[in-house]
């Protein structure tokens, strides 16, 4: 063979791998999401739906999928999110140890980037919020017989990644509550059924035979 | 390759590319619609009329007519539903539907029973539940009536205001039963002033705002 058409046989060769490798990858992807994978510790172990990933970036069929992070010394955590609605997953095992707290002191910038992760964490808990509870922004309500204002939920029962948020009536009658919950209506324009209310000065009316 | 060849080749290209861009444009115009009940039923669309009454439309042009669960291709845009039981007792239900980007799932909602169905089985209930409220609650039900009692749905539900012997010193509460195994329990433990679906997330929303609705004084 010459020289020429060695060339030729080679260039053919890695013509045909890389049309091959581009085809399948695409095949292999389609209907999928790319999703990036925000890890710390970076070092740490990422499951998705039980299967262990190497990689930051995978792509998904578009829903929910359950993501956990483990790492030696650290709580792991558990997040299920839709990625067709957020494609970018943070994920941040919570230190428990003191070996846990002396890597970090080891490692700044994995201590960054958990601070940072916790930080975003933060933001979109509240991103939500304000998203999911439009009305709490036009609280305080502060009337004669009563007030109502914001209040971290005490008996809501929310799936991870899901946000909760309370309203809180301070009204020391039953008049001044019942007035609290027509103030709902007519001011925040809210049905009340959509957020937890907590009656904080209504006396326990209700208990079980023993309790 | 002669000039004529080439520009056989290159109308051919061009048109290709002109049905692949008409195809494309076709496709775009339609999207998936996927019904499923696990009860029969009977379901018509209707073009969505885009008035303030957004469940309003044109009863005279249905759109599609379907009885089985399935695949059907429509074009995109606002749509109402309406879906309704084979068996007489129960409520249709009037939904929107929009069909944009996305293939549209739409899994039919239990159908409720009639309120003049319910209303019959409550009279056949009522001694049952009566009586599961007082032997949860026998102390505190000293001092308070049931009032407004009403099954919802299929009649699995019972829903109704306990309203205090003292109104002006006392709280109304709302209580939720649900009958399981044939069995009345009280699925809102304690009852409350207000019920949320956060709180009670597995009692249908519809049944918790109906009551929260219920014996406040309007003011």
């Amino acid at each position: 063979m010459t020289n020429k058409k060695y060339l030729y046989w080679l260039v053919a060769i890695v013509l045909i791998v890389t049309i091959t490798f581009f085809v399948a990858t695409n095949i292999s992807r389609r209907g999928k999401i790319k999703v990036d994978l925000i890890v710390a510790p970076s070092k740490a172990e990422v499951l998705i739906d039980g299967k262990y990933v190497k990689s930051k970036t995978v792509y998904l069929k578009p829903g929910e999928h359950t993501f956990v992070v483990s790492f030696e010394n650290f709580e792991s955590t558990k997040v299920v999110q839709d990625v067709s609605v957020n494609p970018e997953v943070l994920l941040a095992a919570v230190p428990k140890t003191d070996s846990a707290r002396e890597y970090l002191l080891k490692n700044p910038e994995e201590n960054s980037i958990l601070e940072k992760i916790g930080g975003i964490y933060q933001e979109n808990a509240n991103k939500k919020t304000a998203e999911s509870y439009p009305f709490l922004s036009e609280l305080p309500i502060e009337q004669r017989y009563f007030a109502i204002y914001n209040g971290a939920p005490l008996r809501s029962k929310v799936k991870n990644g899901d946000f909760a948020a309370a309203m809180y009536v301070k009204a020391d009658s039953a008049y001044g509550r019942s007035l609290a919950v027509n103030s709902m209506r007519n001011e925040l324009n809210i049905d009340p059924t959509v957020i937890e209310v907590y009656f904080q000065d209504a006396p326990p009316a209700f208990w079980e035979k023993g309790e | 390759m002669n000039r004529k060849n080439i520009v056989l080749a290159f109308v051919i290209s061009l048109a290709l590319i002109f049905i692949f861009i008409f195809y494309r444009a076709y496709q775009n115009k339609y999207q998936y619609l996927v019904v499923s009940s696990s009860k029969p039923f009977s379901l018509n669309l209707f073009n969505s009329e885009h008035k303030l009454d957004s469940l309003s439309y044109d009863e005279k042009k249905v759109v599609l007519n379907i009885n089985k669960s399935g695949k059907y291709k429509l074009k995109k845009g606002d749509y109402i539903y309406v879906a309704s039981s084979t068996n007489k007792d129960y409520l249709s239900i009037t939904e929107h539907v929009v069909l944009g980007d996305k293939k549209v799932v739409l899994k039919i909602p239990s159908f409720s029973l009639t309120d003049k169905k319910l209303a019959e089985m409550l009279e056949k209930e009522i001694e049952g539940i009566n009586k599961t409220i007082y032997a949860a609650y026998p102390v505190p039900m000293q001092g308070y009536t049931i009032q407004q009692p009403r099954l919802y749905h299929e009649g699995q539900w019972f829903g109704a205001v306990l309203m205090p012997n003292d109104t002006e010193n006392q709280d109304t509460y709302r209580i939720v039963l649900k009958k399981k195994d044939g069995k009345w329990e009280v699925a809102t433990k304690p009852p409350s002033i207000l019920l949320a679906k956060q709180v009670f997330p597995d009692i249908p929303f519809d049944v918790l705002s109906d009551l929260n609705g219920k014996g406040f004084p309007k003011n």
